[in-house]
């Protein structure tokens, strides 16, 4: 499969573009509905993603390892679909200025005992801010960092701090509770 | 000391690591048409941007009318008499004029477009009539600029005087109003005409005018028209070429637009029909065995290809005859036909028994034989590339003052996606061009 898309890339084969998508497809919708509630949305961010992948692709470097490759390659189409996520929330302004502000529990440690669900976290995600959502996915899921993620959300680096303590505190209460309710 | 959270927040950034969704079929198709519909030039941006090009250089054949009217200048011969300060009007705006009823027009070259009739191509145009040109210019130069008279430089003395002289001779023809008489004033920097009474009237002043502007009717607009033609080039080209292996056609319509005496922009769109062989030996497995008892070598694959090509160059000319010419062109693969010639061997035991001494004999024979077959595979139809870089030097030789033969031996070099493709498409040829 990385091999035929190794072969493709270098031809400039047009017709890889099809393996491409439908093996990524799964994945980037896994990036891009973390931040978009509605799917058509997200379709829509990934389909703009693999817009630009396809265009740049066939100059993507890598230095015929397979299995490096695979890694970047992920990588490197994880990280469209991040920032087509962003550029989407910025042209939608869904960022909201106004941010709850939680009460400081104390209790910065959870123990998970049960496995941990998709849907159920994806539930408890999209009861966070906007914002605090997206610091929260791009601190922790993407691993970016502070300053980067202030440079890409135009934000101080000590807001983006902030946020993320409030989307952690927050995502700790919930699961709590929704413990609790269960 | 900070606990680590790694329980709750970690499970979470460790569930959506590698968290990926089922594929939904029918998304691709989705996604393909989608994309057709939401990017429809995407791909034929060159072609639309080429076919353009053509379209505008076509504009001033197709509607010459407006192409000369805009060129033309305009002069009203509106009499009105101004409440303004100062005096007459032509077009309306203001003529300054002395308390002594005297017209000042600013010095002939005041403006940024006197530069267009600059020292260097002064006397030529003196005889095409652009004197009168100038005048107008300085009619313009003082509707802008009526407060501010400028100094004036030697060229503008010279246009000073050389509209003096057509004045004077004009008047001397009867052309112009009796009593009026014409002077320069290049002391004050300002060329006057001075009319002899104070009874001259704007209407005595727009007609004079009026009659510089008719007496350079005639000849401006054949300057103009003369200009816009000499601007474009328009041909038809006929340009063989050979790949490394091939002979090749090529032809199509030419457009050139004239940037400056030196510079030029080129386009065009041109039928190529390319024939070329891939490099066997650089592919892999070309080698195969198809039983024990045979083998199918590849030994050579053709392609033949037509395609459309939309060139757009630079072409500096050394001088009027000779020129070079460099730029990039948009390549479409219209058509494309490969063929893959095979060499088989196969080998055969013939057996046989001697009638007289009944003894069998085996003879084991190796047949070769080399097939030729279409192959199914084509790489570069539909495809859009940018496709061959061009260079090309080239000779101009006019005839009939009107037409031109250009010979021009050229090279193209895939670039991009298409030099990256197993065909070798580097041609060179001369292209022959029949220009008007």
């Amino acid at each position: 499969m990385f091999l035929e898309i190794i072969a493709g890339l270098r031809a400039r084969d047009e017709r890889i573009q099809e393996r491409i998508y439908v093996h990524y497809w799964g994945y980037l919708m896994g990036i891009s509905t973390r931040y978009f509630k509605d799917r058509n949305t997200a379709k829509e961010v990934v389909n703009d993603s693999f817009i630009k992948a396809f265009r740049t692709m066939y100059d993507f470097k890598h230095d015929n390892n397979l299995e490096q490759f695979q890694k970047t390659f992920k990588a490197w189409l994880a990280k469209i679909t991040v920032h087509t996520s962003l550029d989407k929330i910025r042209s939608k302004k869904t960022l909201i200025d106004y941010v709850e502000e939680y009460e400081e529990s104390g209790n910065g440690h959870v123990a998970v005992d049960d496995k941990l669900f998709v849907d159920d976290i994806m539930k408890l995600l999209f009861e966070l801010p906007d914002i605090h959502r997206t610091v929260f996915n791009l601190y922790e899921i993407e691993g970016f960092n502070h300053e980067e993620i202030s440079n890409m959300l135009k934000i101080p680096v000590s807001t983006s701090r902030t946020y993320l303590t409030r989307a952690k505190q927050k995502l700790r209460d919930l699961y709590k509770k929704s413990i609790e309710i269960s | 000391m900070e606990q680590p959270e790694k329980e709750l927040i970690k499970e979470i950034a460790n569930l959506f690591e590698d968290y990926e969704e089922a594929y939904v079929p029918g998304e691709w198709e989705a996604f393909s048409q989608k994309r057709k519909r939401k990017y429809p030039f995407f791909r034929n941006i060159l072609k639309v941007a080429a076919v353009l090009i053509l379209g505008f250089a076509m504009l001033p054949f197709l509607l010459p009318k407006h192409f000369k009217s805009a060129d033309q200048p305009v002069v009203n011969s509106s009499t009105k008499p101004s409440a303004t300060k100062g005096g007459g009007t032509v077009n309306g705006k203001n003529l300054d004029k002395n308390p002594a009823g005297n017209i000042h027009t600013l010095n002939a070259g005041a403006s940024a477009e006197r530069s267009k009739v600059g020292p260097p191509n002064f006397p030529a145009r003196q005889h095409d009539g652009l004197i009168e040109d100038s005048n107008i210019i300085a009619l313009k130069a003082h509707e802008r600029e009526a407060a501010v008279p400028l100094p004036i430089v030697p060229e503008q003395l010279i246009a000073s005087r050389i509209m003096n002289e057509e004045l004077k001779s004009s008047a001397t023809q009867g052309n112009l109003t009796p009593g009026k008489n014409v002077e320069t004033a290049e002391e004050k920097g300002t060329l006057q005409i001075k009319e002899g009474t104070a009874a001259g009237s704007v209407a005595e002043k727009v007609s004079t005018m009026e009659f510089l502007a008719s007496e350079s009717k005639q000849t401006t607009k054949k300057t103009i028209a003369r200009g816009q033609l000499s601007r474009w080039d328009f041909g038809l080209a006929f340009a063989p070429s050979i790949t490394s292996t091939n002979m090749n056609i090529g032809g199509g319509l030419t457009t050139a637009y004239r940037l400056s005496d030196k510079f030029s922009i080129s386009s065009g769109i041109s039928l190529l029909q390319l024939q070329s062989a891939i490099d066997v030996a650089s592919t892999a497995q070309s080698k195969m065995a198809v039983t024990a008892l045979s083998s199918k070598e590849l030994l050579a694959v053709d392609a033949n290809i037509r395609a459309i090509d939309i060139p757009l160059a630079i072409i500096y000319n050394f001088n009027k005859n000779f020129y070079t010419s460099a730029g990039l062109s948009y390549f479409n693969v219209i058509t494309e036909k490969r063929s893959n010639t095979y060499e088989q061997a196969s080998a055969s035991v013939q057996s046989s028994a001697d009638p007289t001494t009944g003894f069998a004999s085996e003879v084991r024979t190796v047949v070769s034989q080399t097939l030729s077959e279409p192959a199914q595979e084509t790489r570069l139809k539909g495809n859009s590339y940018l496709g061959f870089f061009n260079f090309a030097i080239g000779r101009r030789q006019n005839i009939f003052n009107k037409y031109n033969v250009l010979i021009e031996p050229f090279i193209k070099i895939p670039v991009g996606k298409l030099s990256a493709e197993d065909l070798k498409l580097t041609n060179s040829g001369l292209k022959f061009q029949f220009s008007f």
